[in-house]
Order: C-alpha cells, then sequence, then structure tokens
C-alpha cells in the first residue's frame, strides 16, 4: 500500500475536520477541488461517492471514507474517516468538558450563532457544488438535461421546506427518474 | 428538575451505549440529528430534554459532524476518553462499511451510461436537500438578525469559500461573527 497517498489523505481530511462546520457536507466544494487537483476520483467517481453517502444510512459524513476507498482501498476508507473524525471529536470532547464545568452558556450561545451564517454559506456553495457535479457527469450532456436536473433539485428543495418527508423518499424518486429517462 | 422513576440515567454499560449508538448510526437515513434527540431522550432516558439541548448546543458550536460531536461529549461524559472513541466508532464504522460494500458492488458496472443517469439524478436531489438545509439556516438567522444580516453572512461565507485560504478565512468569519453576536447580546 503506497504510504505518501495514505499520508496525503490524512493530512487533508485532518485539516479539512476542524473546518468542517455543518459536517462533511459543507466541505463539498473543498473536497471536489482537492479530488481534481490529485485525480483521487474521477468526476463520474465522485458524483458516484456523493450519491452512495446520501443513498447510505448515517451521519453526514460518508463521502470522506468513500474517497479514501476510491483512493487507497479499505485502508485508504479507514485512514480518511480516522483523519476527518478524530481531530473535531477531541475538540468537542475538550470543549464541552471546558464549556460545561464553566457553566459559561453565553459564549457557546455566541458560538452556535456565530457559525451559522458560516455554514448556511458553505451549504449554500455546497448545494451548487453538488449540483454540478451531478451535470458534468451525466452521459451525454445536453441543455435540457442540465434544465431536468435543475428542476429536480429545486423541486427537492421545495418539497422539503413544505413536507416534512423522509429524505430518501426525493432520492428514491429522483433514482426512478435518472432509470427512465431516455439517455439519446 | 423533578425527581422520579424517569429522571435520566447514563448508560449502565459500554456496551450497551455502544449497540444503542451503532443502532442510531444504521437507522439514520440522510443525516442522524433528528433520531439523535429520540435515542437519548425518549427512548434510552441517558439525557433529559435540557441536558440533551446543553450538549448537542455544544455540539453544534463546535467544527465536525454534529451527531459525531454530541456522540464523542456523551460518551466521554459516561465512560471517558475511551468512552468517546467507542461511541465515535460505533456511529461511524458501520455505516463506512455499508457505503463501501455498496460502492464495492457497484464497481463492476462503473461508468454504465445508465447507473451514471441514476447517481446524477440521485446527485441532483441531493442538491436540492442541501439547498433546503442552507435556507433552514438562512431563515433561523433572519428571525434573530434580520435580512440584511443574513445577506452579509451569507456573501462573506460564500466568498470564504471561493477563497484559496479556505480554512483560515472560515476561522477569521466565525471569530468576527463570535465577537460580533458576544457584543450584540451584551447590550440587549
Amino acid at each position: 500500500m503506497n504510504g505518501a497517498l495514505l499520508l496525503a489523505l490524512a493530512l487533508r481530511f485532518a485539516g479539512l475536520s476542524l473546518i468542517a462546520f455543518g459536517g462533511a457536507t459543507a466541505l463539498i466544494p473543498t473536497i471536489r477541488v482537492q479530488v481534481d487537483a490529485t485525480h483521487w476520483l474521477t468526476p463520474t467517481g465522485f458524483t458516484e461517492s456523493i450519491a452512495l453517502a446520501q443513498a447510505a444510512p448515517g451521519p453526514n459524513l460518508l463521502l470522506v471514507p468513500l474517497v479514501g476507498w476510491h483512493v487507497a482501498g479499505i485502508a485508504g476508507a479507514a485512514v480518511a474517516l480516522l483523519a476527518f473524525v478524530t481531530p473535531s471529536s477531541v475538540l468537542a470532547v475538550v470543549g464541552a468538558r471546558f464549556l460545561l464545568v464553566h457553566e459559561t452558556t453565553r459564549p457557546v450561545i455566541a458560538l452556535r450563532w456565530a457559525m451559522r451564517p458560516v455554514a448556511g454559506g458553505l451549504m449554500l456553495a455546497s448545494s451548487l457544488a453538488v449540483f454540478a457535479s451531478s451535470a458534468r457527469a451525466w452521459p451525454a450532456p445536453q441543455p435540457w438535461i442540465v434544465a431536468a436536473l435543475a428542476v429536480i433539485a429545486l423541486l427537492t428543495a421545495a418539497a422539503t421546506l413544505r413536507w416534512k418527508l423522509n429524505p430518501l423518499a426525493w432520492i428514491a424518486i429522483a433514482a426512478v427518474l435518472g432509470a427512465v429517462v431516455p439517455l439519446r | 428538575m423533578p425527581a422520579g422513576a424517569d429522571s435520566p440515567a447514563p448508560p449502565a454499560t459500554l456496551a450497551t451505549m455502544v449497540r444503542e449508538i451503532a443502532r442510531l448510526g444504521l437507522l439514520g437515513f440522510g443525516g442522524v440529528g433528528p433520531q439523535s434527540y429520540h435515542l437519548f431522550v425518549v427512548r434510552t432516558r441517558w439525557l433529559s430534554a435540557e441536558q440533551f439541548a446543553e450538549l448537542a448546543g455544544v455540539g453544534q458550536a463546535l467544527p465536525g459532524p454534529n451527531t459525531v460531536n454530541l456522540a464523542a461529549i456523551c460518551g466521554d461524559r459516561w465512560f471517558g476518553p475511551f468512552g468517546a472513541l467507542a461511541a465515535v466508532a460505533a456511529l461511524t464504522v458501520p455505516p463506512t462499511l455499508i457505503a463501501i460494500a455498496l460502492a464495492a458492488l457497484l464497481v463492476p458496472v462503473a461508468g454504465a451510461p445508465r447507473l451514471v443517469a441514476i447517481e446524477c439524478a440521485v446527485v441532483a436531489a441531493c442538491a436540492g436537500l442541501v439547498l433546503a438545509t442552507a435556507l433552514r439556516v438562512f431563515a433561523t438567522i433572519a428571525q434573530r438578525r434580520g435580512a440584511a444580516f443574513v445577506l452579509g453572512a451569507a456573501l462573506t461565507a460564500f466568498i470564504t469559500l471561493r477563497s484559496a485560504d479556505m480554512p483560515e478565512a472560515t476561522v477569521a468569519a466565525i471569530a468576527v461573527g463570535f465577537g460580533f453576536e458576544l457584543l450584540a447580546t451584551r447590550r440587549r
């Protein structure tokens, strides 16, 4: 197994861990830039990883071990996951001990509100990057396909805000649409 | 706090905690946040609603996936650093194995146009889900600080993301917001 590659994965995801406000989802644009620059994944492989991360159960971080798996198999997945959760978890444990012992809730509340606009901005940029990954990976991109994908995205957003249906339902509907749409 | 039969108590053993948190990870589709309240407060009564709000609040204020942070904090509280490790592993490892198994299953058919079409449609829906999350975040902030603040904050965050020094800029943006929030809450 390529040690240098594992080290690169570890350093990259450990660095991202401490700015993951809003979880791994907020980091999709950054991860995409990284993946493109290093050719760790093809655009299609990256799109597939996003789809699987959303379709599988679990916390919103599965994209990270999936990228690791594509780069260096099971060892890569383990390294990427470990590197991504360790710094933030250690900070959470230490931070909670400090913040809860001191019973100072005001800084905690201020910090929560301070990270929210940043998380919101990251999420907004992330939704654009996720959409770009979708449009870019389509087998034979045509304007009407991009428009149809945009309609799927906007309908999903509107429907999620309007009705509290399980996100998996929208994923399933989109999968069916993708299965029946003519490819040429 | 009302004392009684249903006052919260920590998990009896490390194994119980690991089992329940692993279950949480495997049942939560599209993120485990909403289900975590049910697990910690309703199902197991490990935390009171107030304790949950306090601990989840700390988890949300810090970087990293919210529920992973919450699991780390609770694991550490109940069983020390090893408990934190066990809780995080229980939450993240089983779903990771499932995701990798799915990815491995798809390898023989990778790149097939029909599969890619399905994946693209699913990812478009993901973009919609993330957009909805962003809009919810902005709606919450707008209620507290007004629309102009949201616009400024969103622009700042967006520019931050496009900048080359993304980690440093993100930390700087949060530091500025933190100072602003402390000042704004002091005046009232």
